[in-house]
C-alpha cells in the first residue's frame, strides 16, 4: 500500500524533483530560525530557490504553463539576482564600512 | 509561446547572477577574516547555482537528456541544502561572533575610557592637593583671625542673649564673611531692638487696652446679668399673663356660651312675642267681630222687641176680639136664655126651639169657655210677651252694656296689641342685639384665644431670650475672664520685655525712621517709614 503510494507520488512528481522539494522544505527550517540574524537579501534568495523547487514539482500536476514560467522567471532569475545583490549589499554595508572605520 | 522562448535568456541571466555572486563572494572572502567560512560556503553555493542554471539553460536551448535532468536536479538540491544549512547557519554563527566581538570591543572601550578618566581625576586631585595646601596655609592664617573675631562676636552675642540689645559687632575684618556676619548681626540687632521697642510700646497699649476691655467686660457682664434678671422677671410675668389670659379665654368661652343661650332664649321670646302679637291681632279681629256681632244682636234684639211689641199689640187686638166674642157669647147666652124662655112660652112648638136654644146656650157656654181659655192664653201670652219683652229689653240693655264693654275691651285689646307689637319690635331688636352680642362675644373669645396664644408665644420667646441672656452672661463672664487673663498676660509681657535693654533714644527715632531688615538671600533692606508707622499704629 505504501509502495503503491510512493510509486504514485514518484510517477506524478518525479523522484528527483520530489527530493528537491523535500530538501527545500527541510532547508526552510534554519532559514526561518535564523531569519533575524540573516540579512534580508539572503532570506529572499532562499525564498526564490524555494519557489523554483515548488514550481518544478507541481508544474506537472496543475497550471503547468504558469508554474513553469514562475519557476524560471521568479524562482531561477530571482535567485540569481538575489544572490548577487545579497553579496554586494553585504559588502557595502559591512565590509566596506569596516574599512572606513566602522561596521554598518 | 513567447514566455517559453525567453526562458533560456532568463536562465542565462540567472546564471550570470550566480557568477557575479560568486565573484563578490570571493572578494568578500579575501577581505574578511571572521566570515570566511560563510563566504566560502556562499561561493560554493553560487558556483553550484551557476552550474545548475547553466545546465537548465542548455536544456532549454535544446541540449537535454536524462543525465542533464539528473545533474540539474541534483545541483538544485545541493544549492538548496548547502545554502540553507551551510550559508544561513554559518551567517547566524558569524552574526553571534560579531555580536560577541562588538560587546568585547565595547567593554574594552569603556575600560579605556575609565582609565583615561581615572588618570584625569588623579591629575585633578594632585592639583587640588596643591591648591588645598596653599589654601590650608591661608586658611590657617584666616582661621586665627576668624577665631579672634569669633571670640569677640561670641561675647557680643552672649551679652545680646542676656537681653542687652545695645550690643554690636565690630565689622572691621580681613575676612569678608566675618564683616558680613558682623554687619548682618548688627542689622539684626537693630531690627530686634526696634522690634522690641515696638513690642514694648504695643504691649503697653495692649495692657492698657486689656484693662479697659476687662473693665468694660465686667460692666457688660453686670449689665448682662441685670438684663438676664429682668428678662427672667419678664418671662415670669409673661407666663402669669399667659395663665390669666387662658383663664379669661375660658371665661369668655363660658360667657360666649351663656350669651348664645341668652340669644337662643331671646329668639324664643321673640318668637313667642311675635306669636303674642299675632294672637293680639287675632283677638283684636275677634273683638271687632264680636263687636259687630253684638251690634247685630242689639239690632236684632231691637227688631225682636219691635216684633214682640207688635205681637203684643196684635194680642191686644186679639183680646179685644175675644172680648167681643165674650160679648157675643154673653149675648148669645142671653139669647139662648131668652130663647128658652120663649120656648117655654111656646110650649111644645117651642121644644125644638128650646133644644136649639139649649145647644146654642151650650155652644155659647163653650164659646165662653173657649174665650176664657183664650183670654187666659192671651193673658199668659201677654205675660210671657211682657216678660220676653222685658227680658229682651234687659238683654238689649245687657247687649248694649256688653257692646260698651266689648268696645272698651276692644280699645284695651287695641292698646294691648299695640303694646305687644311694640314689645315684639323691642324683643326682636333685643334678639338681634343679643345675636350680635353673641357673635361679638364669640369674636372676642376668639381674639382672647389669639391673645392667649400670642401670650404663650411671648412667654416661650421670653424663656428663649432669658436662656440666651444667660448664655450671653456666661459668655461675657468668660470674656471678662479671658480679658483678665489677657491683661495678666500683657502685664507679664511688659515685665518680660522690661528685662531687655534697649537704647530708648535710638528706638524712638527708629519708630519713625527706616529700619534694616534681613532678606532671604542673607542681605538686608530698608523698610519705609510709612510701613513702619502703620505697623506700629495697629
Amino acid at each position: 500500500m505504501e509502495e503503491q503510494t510512493l510509486s504514485t507520488i514518484f510517477e506524478t512528481f518525479g523522484a528527483q524533483t520530489t527530493v528537491v522539494l523535500i530538501v527545500a522544505l527541510i532547508g526552510l527550517i534554519p532559514v526561518v530560525l535564523y531569519r533575524q540574524k540573516t540579512p534580508r537579501w539572503f532570506v529572499l534568495a532562499y525564498g526564490f530557490l524555494f519557489v523554483a523547487a515548488f514550481a518544478t514539482n507541481f508544474e506537472n500536476v496543475l497550471l503547468p504553463t504558469a508554474l513553469n514560467l514562475t519557476e524560471h522567471f521568479v524562482g531561477n532569475l530571482g535567485a540569481g539576482v538575489a544572490f548577487a545583490i545579497a553579496a554586494y549589499t553585504y559588502r557595502r554595508q559591512n565590509i566596506d564600512t569596516e574599512g572606513t572605520g566602522g561596521e554598518a | 509561446m513567447v514566455g517559453e522562448q525567453i526562458i533560456p535568456f532568463v536562465d542565462a541571466a540567472a546564471t550570470l547572477g550566480f557568477v557575479v555572486a560568486a565573484g563578490i563572494g570571493i572578494r568578500n572572502y579575501q577581505d574578511t577574516e571572521l566570515e570566511r567560512t560563510f563566504w566560502a560556503s556562499f561561493v560554493l553555493v553560487s558556483v553550484t547555482g551557476a552550474l545548475w542554471m547553466g545546465l537548465v539553460t542548455v536544456e532549454w536551448l535544446g541540449i537535454s537528456g536524462e543525465l542533464m535532468d539528473t545533474l540539474s536536479t541534483s545541483l538544485q538540491a545541493i544549492v538548496l541544502g548547502v545554502f540553507s544549512v551551510g550559508s544561513i547557519g554559518t551567517m547566524a554563527v558569524v552574526a553571534d561572533l560579531k555580536e560577541s566581538q562588538a560587546e568585547t570591543e565595547r567593554r574594552r572601550a569603556e575600560a579605556e575610557q575609565a582609565r583615561t578618566e581615572a588618570e584625569r581625576s588623579k591629575e585633578e586631585a594632585e592639583t587640588a592637593r596643591e591648591e588645598a595646601e596653599t589654601a590650608r596655609e591661608e586658611a590657617e592664617t584666616l582661621n586665627n583671625h576668624i577665631e579672634t573675631k569669633a571670640t569677640s562676636f561670641s561675647a557680643v552675642m552672649d551679652h545680646a542673649a542676656e537681653g542687652d540689645f545695645t550690643q554690636r559687632m565690630d565689622p572691621e575684618s580681613h575676612n569678608a564673611a566675618m564683616t558680613e556676619i558682623a554687619e548682618s548681626f548688627n542689622g539684626m540687632m537693630d531690627e530686634i531692638e526696634a522690634t522690641v521697642a515696638r513690642i514694648r510700646s504695643f504691649a503697653d497699649r495692649v495692657a492698657d487696652s486689656s484693662r479697659e476691655v476687662t473693665t468694660g467686660a465686667e460692666e457688660s457682664q453686670r449689665a448682662s446679668e441685670q438684663v438676664s434678671d429682668s428678662i427672667q422677671t419678664i418671662s415670669a410675668d409673661a407666663e402669669a399673663q399667659s395663665d390669666q389670659l387662658r383663664e379669661v379665654a375660658a371665661e369668655m368661652q363660658s360667657l360666649s356660651g351663656t350669651v348664645e343661650e341668652v340669644a337662643s332664649s331671646a329668639d324664643e321670646v321673640a318668637t313667642m312675642s311675635r306669636q303674642a302679637a299675632e294672637t293680639g291681632r287675632d283677638g283684636q279681629d275677634a273683638a271687632t267681630e264680636a263687636m259687630d256681632e253684638m251690634t247685630a244682636i242689639e239690632t236684632k234684639s231691637q227688631e225682636t222687641i219691635d216684633e214682640i211689641e207688635s205681637l203684643a199689640s196684635e194680642i191686644d187686638e186679639i183680646g179685644e176680639i175675644v172680648d167681643v166674642i165674650n160679648d157675643i157669647a154673653e149675648q148669645t147666652n142671653m139669647l139662648a136664655l131668652n130663647a128658652s124662655i120663649e120656648a117655654v112660652r111656646a110650649g111644645e112648638a117651642g121644644d125644638g126651639f128650646g133644644v136649639v136654644a139649649d145647644e146654642i146656650k151650650q155652644l155659647a157656654g163653650e164659646v165662653a169657655d173657649a174665650t176664657d181659655d183664650v183670654e187666659t192664653l192671651i193673658t199668659e201670652i201677654q205675660t210671657s210677651t211682657d216678660t220676653a219683652v222685658a227680658d229682651i229689653r234687659e238683654m238689649g240693655d245687657r247687649v248694649a252694656s256688653g257692646t260698651e264693654t266689648i268696645d272698651v275691651a276692644l280699645d284695651s285689646l287695641d292698646e294691648i296689641a299695640s303694646k305687644v307689637e311694640e314689645s315684639n319690635r323691642s324683643i326682636q331688636e333685643i334678639s338681634a342685639a343679643t345675636d350680635d352680642q353673641a357673635t361679638s362675644t364669640e369674636s372676642v373669645a376668639g381674639m382672647i384665644d389669639d391673645v392667649a396664644e400670642k401670650a404663650d408665644q411671648v412667654n416661650t420667646e421670653s424663656e428663649n431670650v432669658s436662656a440666651a441672656a444667660e448664655e450671653q452672661t456666661s459668655s461675657l463672664t468668660q470674656v471678662a475672664q479671658n480679658t483678665r487673663t489677657l491683661s495678666d498676660q500683657a502685664d507679664e509681657l511688659q515685665h518680660r520685655l522690661s528685662q531687655f535693654d534697649i537704647d530708648e533714644t535710638a528706638t524712638a527715632g527708629a519708630a519713625t525712621a527706616p529700619s534694616r531688615t534681613a532678606t532671604a538671600d542673607g542681605g538686608s533692606e530698608e523698610r519705609t517709614a510709612n510701613r513702619d508707622s502703620s505697623g506700629g499704629g495697629r
